[in-house]
């Protein structure tokens, strides 16, 4: 995707009238989610309109359809702050929706897809980050040990994967482990062990799911690349993209929290004043707004070209901001006191959103076991 | 899962460099000096109580695992039945509850079911132990059974005759005959979250609720929010001022909530202890009797504090029986989910993670019990403390056990996650944590305030 970096600007003014004016009226009773048909009819609309990536096209627009330049990076971020803001579980789906997309339109094979939802994806193993062994394999140093473990944290058929998506999928996409290497799998929904799941903790929107495969066929996507170490660059490429989406939808997320709990805290009396004025509520406002101001810097940094970001980077933020905006949609909450626990404000919803961010494509436990492997042999 | 002698990264106790069973091969004043349990750690707690206590703790255990936890799971996500109307398992659950005494423990025999045996402890340390216990198999089904012992506590506080002998051993006479009898208390209003928990905000709060004196009584007019319980309860303790008057004027009536202009608008679609329903309970020209006055005419404010002060350590036990609960999930995530070739507890991160919560959990009892067990008169200033410590640090056990599930943490199926929606309760009712520490600051103005020089502030 070639695009200016001064049509950024207009194209993420398009989206935000997207969101004003088609989104933000099924998404003002956080009590009742937007259903499925909605997700789909909505999601239809912004895959016409070039913000996300139609099913079946060979358009080189959209959401992460370029990463290689700043203007891409922009979009791609600032696509998914603006719809999150909105609903995260949205942002969230098109997200995900977007990156399966690019995989499969970067792979040298042909998928019939019908639907934007069609494909599911999954970025990560069946638990966690895969320790320093996936550090470890990114730098070429993986040892026997580590590519066991590997091995184990990518096969599908005897370990659970978890999966978060509208239930329409009919295809789920996830890195497997073939030859020694990460590869792209593709597999058709019939091939798979599927346990729907009572509805999760967050992103409401969507549902989840528990598949194990049925097969162990050693068949995968392909790509036309020279590149050396293909397999590494290109699955650290679209784990690099996924976990940038993340970030850049809890802030969005975020943004809309803060100014519930602004504009409650500035009408909301208690002790003969609006609260707003009390040090307790202003110390909480001050502690979202620093969570906002770092949020936006650290997608700022990470606003390059995804080549040009390295894994290290986006996991040591991601492990810093995370928890920070965590804690601020508590803080958000917390400044609306009863009323932010209700679920038709919208507050709660979004606390919930943040944790599911923060849990999903490995967590955060492991991001410093991988920081180790990425480090290298310590001579 | 088959047994093992030791994890990764540790010696088995019988390894000669593993002290654990070594001690018992020192002399016998070595032994004294050494030899300590290794037994479980809930037991372990369990054989430091007063005996009374602890079997009053383990038969609220079984009565949580036999009874709460079968349905926890699906109250939490059924939809809240219609006003008025009680889901037949949770009606079951009433029933047990009051038969088996839950509903009735802050009076003895043959007023209530409070052991004998318990009766010399405060009975603030007893609530705290059952609630833990109910805590952790379901904050919502917990509050439902609690709430109701906030709700009869201005009964008891106002130390009338009447009250105690009348009203609250009818209550608990019903309850342990099997015909549920739960007790709401009515503090909060739309305007006055806040405001009804402490003095500097009552001082500039107009009153939302009003009582106006009326032959024979008062009539009450107004609405309250956010009432625990408020849409099953048969009564209520309801705070009002008095026509004209300000907070200072503050009553507590014992309103039977099938009087005539009684009504229950709204229930509250909460985040979680989604079992418990929050109810909005209007009050529209509701005649209440001079007898169901509370402690006195305009002494409902003090009422009220010393109810909260009553209620904020258990509510800290909520902390801990969730902290636990979050736990002990993890705790099982890790010794069953394998990874690698391995089981997630073998990896020393993963142990570091539950080091630090089974400490965070540990440390958040041990400040309970030792708060609770001087707390035949609770001070202000530590059931505050332990009520915004204790839940603060509750929800960053659950984090960490969320972050320690990573992917399977949003499964329902897991419990994290919904532990996680029933703690951040706990951080707001009762007082936000931002009020209680206020709140511990106020009561802490004696000492703050002292200006003699040779006086320094104790802590």
């Amino acid at each position: 995707m070639n695009i200016n970096i001064d049509d950024v600007r207009a194209f993420l003014n398009e989206a935000d009238s997207f969101v004003n004016e088609r989104m933000t009226i099924e998404t003002e009773r956080p009590e009742f989610p937007m259903d499925e048909k909605m997700l789909h009819s909505l999601s239809d609309e912004a895959a016409q309109l070039g913000l996300i990536p139609l099913a079946n096209s060979d358009e080189e627009f959209g959401l992460w359809q370029g990463v290689g330049d700043l203007a891409s990076m922009t979009f791609n971020i600032g696509l998914l702050k603006t719809v999150a803001e909105a609903s995260a579980g949205v942002a969230f789906a098109w997200h995900r929706h977007a990156l399966a997309n690019k995989l499969l339109k970067d792979s040298s094979q042909t998928f019939e897809m019908n639907d934007i939802y069609d494909v599911a994806i999954v970025t990560t193993g069946h638990y966690g980050l895969a320790q320093s062994y996936l550090g470890e394999y990114l730098k070429s140093q993986a040892t026997s040990e580590g590519i066991s473990f590997l091995q184990d944290w990518l096969d599908r058929k005897n370990n659970e994967t978890v999966i978060t998506a509208p239930s329409s999928w009919r295809f789920l996409i996830c890195p497997v482990w073939i030859k020694e290497d990460i590869y792209w799998r593709v597999i058709p929904r019939e091939n798979l062990q599927v346990q729907a799941c009572a509805p999760q903790h967050g992103f409401d929107e969507l549902s989840t799911f528990k598949v194990k495969s049925l097969d162990t066929i050693d068949s995968y996507l392909e790509f036309d690349s020279n590149k050396e170490d293909a397999c590494k660059y290109n699955f650290e490429h679209l784990l690099k993209s996924d976990l940038i989406g993340l970030l850049a939808i809890a802030t969005g997320a975020l943004k809309r929290s803060r100014r519930l709990a602004l504009e409650y805290t500035s009408i909301r009396k208690q002790g003969g004043q609006v609260i707003n004025k009390h040090h307790a509520v202003q110390q909480m406002l001050g502690e979202i707004d620093i969570a906002v101001r770092q949020a936006e810097m650290s997608l700022s940094i990470l606003s390059r070209p995804i080549d040009d970001v390295s894994l290290s980077e986006i996991l040591e933020i991601r492990a810093a901001m995370h928890p920070m905006l965590s804690h601020a949609a508590n803080q958000c909450v917390q400044a609306q006191g009863g009323i932010g626990y209700m679920r038709d404000v919208g507050t709660e919803k979004i606390l919930r959103d943040q944790n599911m961010l923060r849990m999903m494509a490995g967590g955060l436990c492991e991001i410093p076991l991988v920081l180790a492997g990425l480090r290298g042999e310590i001579v | 899962m088959s047994a093992r002698n030791h994890l990764n990264g540790h010696l088995q106790f019988s390894h000669i460099l593993s002290p654990q069973e070594k001690y018992k091969t020192l002399s016998l004043i070595g032994r004294i000096l050494t030899d300590g349990d290794l037994t479980d750690l809930w037991e372990m707690d369990c054989s430091r109580l007063p005996s009374g206590l602890a079997k009053f703790r383990r038969k609220a255990r079984a009565f949580a695992e036999e009874k709460i936890a079968p349905i926890a799971a699906k109250m939490d996500i059924l939809e809240h039945p219609p006003i008025g109307e009680v889901h037949p398992d949770v009606q079951n659950l009433l029933v047990e509850a009051g038969k088996e005494g839950w509903l009735s423990y802050f009076l003895p025999s043959p007023l209530g079911s409070m052991p004998w045996n318990t009766v010399t402890q405060p009975p603030i340390w007893l609530s705290s132990l059952v609630v833990e216990e109910f805590s952790r198999v379901c904050g919502g089904l917990m509050l439902l059974l609690s709430a109701h012992h906030l709700g009869c506590m201005p009964l008891l506080i106002s130390g009338q005759k009447g009250m105690i002998l009348d009203h609250m051993r009818s209550v608990y006479k019903s309850n342990l005959n099997g015909e549920p009898h739960l007790v709401a208390f009515a503090i909060t209003e739309p305007q006055a979250g806040s405001d009804v928990e402490e003095g500097h905000g009552a001082e500039q709060y107009r009153p939302g609720v009003v009582a106006t004196p009326t032959k024979g009584g008062y009539l009450l007019n107004g609405r309250k929010c956010f009432i625990s319980g408020g849409d099953v309860a048969k009564s209520m303790t309801v705070f009002a001022a008095l026509d004209g008057e300000g907070m200072e004027s503050w009553t507590c009536f014992y309103v039977d909530t099938a009087t005539e202009g009684v009504s229950v608008p709204r229930i509250e679609c909460k985040m979680g202890m989604r079992a418990s329903g929050a109810a909005e309970v209007e009050f529209n020209n509701v005649f209440i009797p001079t007898d169901r006055i509370v402690g006195g005419l305009r002494q409902g404010w003090v009422i009220n504090r010393a109810t909260l002060n009553y209620s904020r350590i258990p509510v800290a036990s909520m902390g801990v029986g969730m902290a636990r609960a979050a736990t002990e999930e993890a705790i099982q995530f890790a010794r069953t989910y394998r990874l690698g070739g391995k089981m997630l507890i073998d990896y020393q991160h993963v142990q570091l993670q539950l080091a630090a919560m089974v400490a965070e959990t540990r440390a958040i009892r041990s400040l309970i019990w030792q708060e609770a067990s001087n707390a035949r008169k609770p001070r202000q200033l530590n059931a505050s403390l332990c009520k915004f410590h204790a839940t603060d640090r509750a929800q960053v056990v659950c984090e960490m056990a969320m972050d320690l599930l990573a992917d399977h943490g949003g499964l329902h199926e897991r419990r994290v996650e919904k532990i996680f929606r029933d703690i951040r309760l706990t951080r707001i009712f009762e007082g936000t944590n931002q009020i209680n520490q206020l709140s511990l600051i106020e009561d802490w103005q004696g000492q703050l305030l002292n200006n003699d020089d040779n006086y320094m502030v104790g802590v």
